[in-house]
């Protein structure tokens, strides 16, 4: 009653009653697959929340900044909880993205007409990991502290910009006075609201360009309308997303950091990782030669190859797929099906390959925790590292290929035989045989 | 074992300096020498102090079954009467070095905490698990092992690579805040949920991405439920077929 009044006042004024019925009716394929990019939005519903209670407590001056998050754990009663809350579902954020574009790689949804979407998504992931990042360093505990030094210096290894973009940063030479306020602005203001705006135009051309499915036909889109059904189970993912997170930040520890204590420069906490969607920096940064050249004259720090010139790589090559595929496969038409993985066994190798990359150094960057596991020199994990790094990834971009290519092959075999027609006829004992007639 | 034998009865037996003199001679004289002295199985015990005594002793590190074969942690290895009777002996026959400390628990955490990370984390982790040191596979054993008294023990008498600090650089109520923090890095978290072993944010990632996983399973619970399937055939698409 209420609400179809509500309804009635805006539809007259505003004409929503047809936007909604739209809206309501739209199209949503069933793929369990297709509900991954929604963790990863729910993941960011949950850290705007979270993050703003946070904002009325935090203080971001130097002095400030770490008595008001420990402040956090005695005052309040669920403040703890709300942090680490934000925390967990920052962690959980970026792996649900990663996961979500691992889907679109290997379904090859990134083909012709959303290649647009794909690079949108790449930049949420750029800057998810950069809010991440930033969010990390604010609580001025040892840790964070560290992983803003080393920030710092790679920064500061920058052909002629490196010196004057951190000065501007710190406002003055490292640890500068300015240097935690402009992180916190970055963090609650700049880097959220351009995430909100990618997000809204990554499922604004989500609506516009509709759904890829499985599915053999281009023509229609086939799946559950919104409202009732659809509507069900996106808000179940809500929940579910919910339940998982709070579960996980109610019962595990996330950045201890009263065990660090209060940055102060000449400490460096043991051990110290970042956050582990920038632990593949990291790791590259110890992985990397110790060389440093001369460029014209110029001198540039070890830290720049790995730390600027590998992601900066990466990141192109990711960013440039849909056109690497297309010229790979010749393919530059519209496409609304997706295919499976095996299709392009190639596909497969890259991408598993890519993955390996990551995994290697992400793991790189615990070579110290390992070292006191294994009881190993660290420097002879370094060397393991580096083979793995330039031959494993080879590897295992190898094997997967020909993985695909089996299941290719299997399919296809499969694929024939359902085809086949089989007529079954009685014969003079009794039983039955078979007798095929055609075969497609 | 017929030593041992002999060693009991006889520290149960006699007084302490006596019984002392006969510990030492059957289980460590061997390696430290009848003089003290040490030579090439061991370093010289002369002037150590029972501190020193007790920490090697109390932790198990001594007596050591074979000569420079690291032991680190493994509880008592004699009884409390002997080990107290061999400090009685050797410090008797060498007096220097530092007293066991008294140590008052209950000292003030957030001191011990700055303490903690200023002077042992480097070496020992942030919640004092153990961590590794140097390019060369040397590491820092985990604290939790050790009591308060071997704390503060250690912190006086620096076991090998360890640095030793005196009183004038950490006096005795600094000492035993810094050993009532190490002793409270053993139970509780430091928020009252579970912590991620010692290993820091990327371990905790891997838990972030067991997450993902399961969020991933109850994605594909979802999607099989039963609905109705609708077709939409308004794709933009089909005005691109040709
Ligand atoms: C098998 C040989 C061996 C025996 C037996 C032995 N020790 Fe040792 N001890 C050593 C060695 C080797 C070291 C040096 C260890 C190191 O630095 O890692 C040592 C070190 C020590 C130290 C530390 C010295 C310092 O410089 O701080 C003390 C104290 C000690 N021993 C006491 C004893 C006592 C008491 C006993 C008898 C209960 C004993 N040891 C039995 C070999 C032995
Ligand atoms: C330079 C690195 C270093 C620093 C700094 C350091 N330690 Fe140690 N510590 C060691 C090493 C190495 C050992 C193991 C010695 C051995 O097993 O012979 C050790 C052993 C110990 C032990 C004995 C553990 C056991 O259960 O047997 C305690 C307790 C200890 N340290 C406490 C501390 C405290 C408290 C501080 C800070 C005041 C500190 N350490 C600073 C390197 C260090």
């Amino acid at each position: 009653m209420i609400t179809r009044r509500v309804g009635r006042f805006f539809d007259e004024r505003l004409g929503t009653g047809a936007v909604l019925r739209a809206a309501f009716k739209k199209i949503y394929p069933d793929h369990w697959s297709f509900y991954l990019g929604e963790f990863a939005l729910y993941c960011f519903v949950l850290l705007v929340v979270t993050g703003v209670w946070l904002t009325f407590v935090y203080d971001p001056s130097t002095t400030g900044a770490y008595p008001s998050v420990l402040a956090l754990g005695r005052n309040d009663p669920i403040g703890y909880l709300i942090r680490q809350v934000h925390h967990w579902s920052a962690v959980v954020f970026v792996a649900a993205i990663i996961v979500h574009m691992a889907r679109i790689f290997f379904t090859a949804a990134f083909r012709k007409p959303r290649e647009i979407n794909w690079i949108i998504g790449i930049l949420l992931l750029v800057l998810a990991s950069l809010t991440g990042f930033t969010g990390y360093s604010l609580p001025n505990d040892a840790l964070s502290g560290t992983g803003l030094r080393i920030g710092m210096s790679v920064a500061l290894s920058m052909p002629f910009i490196g010196a004057w973009a951190s000065n501007l940063v710190n406002g003055g030479a490292y640890p500068g006075p300015l240097l935690l306020p402009h992180i916190y602005t970055i963090h609650v203001y700049f880097l959220p609201v351009l995430i909100a705006l990618l997000l809204s135009l990554h499922m604004g051309m989500l609506v516009l360009q509709k759904h890829t499915q499985f599915a053999r036909d281009e023509s229609v889109v086939v799946g559950r309308r919104f409202f009732p059904d659809y509507f069900l189970r996106t808000i179940a993912a809500f929940g579910a997303t919910v339940t998982v997170v709070v579960a996980l930040a109610a019962v595990i520890e996330i950045n201890p950091i009263e065990r660090f204590g209060e940055y102060r420069y000449w400490l460096v906490p043991n051990p110290a990782t970042p956050d582990w969607y920038a632990g593949w920096l990291d790791g590259a940064l110890r992985l990397g030669p110790a060389v440093e050249w001369r460029i014209f004259g110029h001198p540039v720090p070890a830290v720049f190859w790995p730390g600027l010139v590998l992601p900066g790589i990466a990141l192109m090559v990711i960013v440039a797929w849909p056109w690497i595929d297309a010229r790979l496969t010749r393919d530059t038409a519209y496409h609304d099906v997706l295919v499976p993985p095996s299709a392009a066994p190639w596909r497969v190798g890259v991408g598993a390959a890519l993955l390996t990359a990551g995994v290697v150094l992400t793991l790189a960057a615990t070579d110290d925790q390992q070292a006191l596991a294994l009881h190993v020199p660290i420097a002879a994990l370094v060397t393991v590292d580096r083979l793995a790094f330039a031959f494993g990834t080879i590897a295992v971009g190898l094997v997967a290929t020909v993985f695909a290519s089996n299941v290719r092959a299997r399919r296809d075999r499969h694929g024939a035989e359902s085809e086949r027609v089989i007529v079954l006829v009685r014969n003079e004992q009794g039983g039955f045989e078979e007798k095929p007639v055609r075969s497609a | 074992m017929i030593p041992f034998l002999l060693s009991t009865v006889v520290a149960v037996a006699t007084p302490e300096r006596v019984a002392g003199k006969f510990s030492y001679l059957t289980r460590c004289a061997s390696c430290h020498g009848t003089d003290l002295r040490g030579g090439d199985a061991a370093p010289s015990l002369r002037g150590v102090g029972a501190a020193d005594l007790d920490f090697w002793m109390v932790t198990g590190r001594m007596p050591a079954a074979v000569p420079w074969i690291e032991v680190g942690h493994r509880g008592q290895q004699i009884s409390t009467r002997e080990v107290r009777a061999i400090e009685a002996y050797v410090t008797n026959l060498a007096p220097g070095g530092p007293p066991i400390p008294e140590i008052a628990t209950g000292g003030n955490l957030t001191h011990g905490r700055a303490l903690f990370t200023q002077n042992c984390q480097q070496c020992h982790g942030v919640d004092a698990s153990g961590a590794s040191i140097g390019d060369r596979g040397e590491w820092a054993p985990s604290l939790h092992a050790a009591s308060i008294t071997q704390v503060a023990e250690a912190v006086r008498v620096g076991p090998d690579n360890m640095p030793k600090f005196a009183p004038s650089q950490l006096d005795d109520p600094a000492l035993g805040d810094l050993a009532t923090y190490v002793i409270s890095l053993d139970t509780a978290a430091a928020t009252g949920a579970f912590p991620v072993s010692s290993g820091g944010p990327v371990p905790e990632g891997l838990y972030g991405w067991l997450a993902a996983g399961s969020l991933a399973l109850l994605g594909y619970a979802f999607s099989k439920r039963s609905g109705r399937t609708t077709a939409d055939d308004s794709r933009p698409g089909e005005e691109r077929q040709c």
